[in-house]
């Protein structure tokens, strides 16, 4: 047979090979008549006892999000008020299925309408609850499927307590046809390290051997000898990398001749991160605050965006979260926001600009990250800074905030206030901009110095080289300015994932990086190499 | 009939989000008293042993909470759920 590629988003990173299991539960029954009012009572008050006697059997021996989501179904269970609802919805004559639905439905909608990301996550334990009732009321009750070792397991969607029913020893990875990173399901897989990626679409197969790779989304049926051998390469790699997760280093990273490197994570979407990952770095160097902002008809109010903030400062407990205030404009445009016709994007109204152009916006921002500040050490960074004026606006605002802030009796620490070097008018007078830290934007600061665009190919992209000796004179002329006025300096672009970059950037004498996520692994065992004398950079 | 109340300031840091409120919810179930919870200052009394009733109120940090127990133990109840809320929920359990 031949290989079938098949994409799908990545919602859990590692890369799993074996034989390939199709879960396809059999479809329910259609819903019986209703029988007599006492009758349909005790039928769901049976299927309250399996379904908690199940999610015992469940409970225990597991981790926090899955004790938290198991408990949470089983005290709704034996909710007094719950079963009295639905005992009432039987006596209006409704089958006990048709109750359990009803009732489920309703609050499951209900938190559904929360604002908080985290009361919504709610409404689908609720939904996976309502499911496991009517399989007990409705027979189709299916147990898993046995698992060969190393199992690749196929199924359409996943509930949280199918997942947890899988004989957690055997499977290998999930792959779903429908699903979402941010679900539970995604959540408890990244917690237990399998791999998973999610909306697959339709998948009909006969395949025997699959192989998952769940850091770019793809999943091989009957993979070619190539396939399978470029696929366990990096899934050595990524296991002797996992184990510096697991276990940091006590007393921080640290090059082999024992010079501390600061290694942060650049955060795109809270719903996204790794416990792990959180746990093992020093913080966030880069939250890119446009996940906010994208894909709505109007900005974000203060008050939802102060309690993103609050949350992210409250999951990296007590580590240091550096805020970029809003960079739209570029190749980040955003409706009703940025400028539509601008010839030259990158070169127009973006980042800072196109926030003091749009106080409001920026006010508004601002003022909730002051209140957040007071959950955790927070900072904040401007993006696209060309002048020392617009540092000193934004620092005036904030000023004026707090004030403000104060007079209502919720008095604001002031936060460190830094500037993105990124623009290269910047980067040549640094010693002018009055900011509490330097933080490189290797990808702008390279596309600008190069003219060379980030997108471009061919001899274009030849020339976007980070390693070109104009780029790294600069980085050490920057450097270079950090160490003479004492100001900390940090590089948060792609450059610092790749690991002959980083060497290079640590030979310079930078000791501050922010990374991608799915990059702090390999930045940490690329910091550990460094200064053996060994040939670190390994592909 | 015995009747206690007290007041408590909600200041875990995540508000009363489903794990802390199961712990409420199997706390006060330990009581025979009926035990309600209200949100201060307006908020209508609930369930204290009602985990639909606890999540309804979306309870986040910062809430002023007042805890109503009627019956045998009612005063064990109110001091044992206000300490339960005062210590963020931790209650040496594990997690």
């Amino acid at each position: 047979m031949a290989e079938r590629r098949i994409g799908g988003r990545p919602a859990s990173p590692g890369v799993a090979i074996g034989p390939l299991v199709v879960w396809r539960p059999p479809r329910r029954p259609h819903p019986s008549a209703p029988g007599t009012e006492g009758g349909e009572r005790e039928r769901f008050e049976a299927a309250c006892e399996t379904v908690g006697g199940d999610l015992l059997l469940l409970v225990g021996k597991d981790d926090r999000l899955a004790a938290e989501i198991l408990d949470f179904q089983r005290e709704f269970l034996t909710d007094p008020e719950f079963r009295g609802a639905v005992r009432e919805a039987i006596g209006r004559g409704h089958s006990a299925a048709a109750a359990v639905r009803e009732v489920l439905d309703g609050h499951a909608a209900a938190f559904r309408a929360e604002e908080d990301a985290y009361f919504r996550a709610r409404s689908e334990d609720l939904v996976d609850l309502r499911d496991q009732l009517l399989a007990a009321l409705e027979g189709g009750a299916e147990r898993p499927p046995p698992l060969p070792e190393g199992a690749v397991l196929l199924a359409h969607e996943l509930t949280p307590s199918r997942f947890l029913a899988l004989d957690r020893e055997r499977l290998g990875a999930v792959a779903l046809e429908t699903g979402s990173p941010s679900s539970h399901v995604a959540m408890l897989a990244r917690a237990r390290g399998v791999p998973l990626i999610v909306e697959l679409g339709p998948v009909e197969t006969e395949a025997r051997l699959a192989a998952l790779d769940g850091e770019r989304g793809e999943l091989f049926l009957e993979p070619e000898r190539e396939t399978l051998r470029r696929l366990e390469r990096r899934r050595n790699r990524i296991a002797a990398e996992r184990a510096i997760l697991r276990t940091p280093p006590p007393d921080g990273f640290r090059t082999a001749d024992g010079s501390r490197v600061e290694i942060r994570i650049n955060v795109d979407d809270p719903a996204a991160l790794e416990e792990d990952v959180v746990r093992a770095s020093d913080g966030a160097g880069l939250v890119r605050t446009e996940f906010l902002f994208a894909g709505r008809a109007s900005p974000p109010e203060e008050e939802q965006q102060y309690r993103v903030y609050r949350d992210l400062l409250l999951r990296f407990a007590g580590k240091p979260v550096r805020f970029r205030t809003l960079d739209a404009g570029g190749d980040k445009p955003i409706a009703g926001i940025t400028a539509t016709r601008e010839a030259n994007p990158f070169l127009g109204l973006r980042g800072i600009r196109l926030g003091l152009a749009n106080p409001r916006l920026l006010e508004t921002q601002l003022r909730a990250l002051l209140r957040a500040a007071r959950h955790g050490p927070l900072e904040i960074m401007l993006p696209m800074v060309t002048l020392p004026a617009e540092l000193e606006e934004v620092r005036r605002m904030i000023a004026r905030l707090r004030e403000m802030l104060a007079g209502a009796g919720e008095a604001a620490p002031q936060p460190p206030l830094g500037i993105m070097v990124e623009v290269p008018a910047a980067a040549l007078t640094l010693d002018r901009f009055a900011a509490d830290f330097f933080s490189i934007g290797s990808n702008d600061l390279v596309q600008y110095l190069m003219a060379a665009a980030r997108d471009g190919s061919g001899p274009v992209a030849e020339l976007l080289d980070p390693l070109h000796p104009a780029v790294l004179r600069l980085l050490g002329e920057i450097l270079e300015v950090g160490r003479r006025r004492g100001v900390p300096v940090s590089l948060c672009g792609e450059m610092a994932g790749d690991p002959a970059a980083l060497e290079r950037l640590l030979a310079l004498g930078l000791r501050s990086v922010s990374v991608a996520p799915a990059a702090l692994a390999r930045a940490a065992a690329t910091v550990g190499r460094f200064g053996t004398g060994a040939d670190a950079a390994q592909p | 009939m015995t009747v206690a109340r007290a007041t408590v300031a909600l200041t875990a840091p995540v508000g009363l989000h489903a794990r802390p409120a199961v712990k409420l919810t199997r706390l006060a179930k330990r009581f025979p008293a009926r035990v309600r919870l209200r949100h201060l200052p307006d908020g209508e009394p609930v369930d204290a042993k009602s985990i639909v009733r606890v999540m309804g109120l979306k309870l986040r940090t910062g809430a002023m909470l007042e805890f109503e127990a009627e019956g045998e133990g009612a005063r064990e109840a109110v001091e044992a759920l206000c300490a339960l809320v005062a210590a963020n929920f931790e209650d040496g359990e594990h997690g």
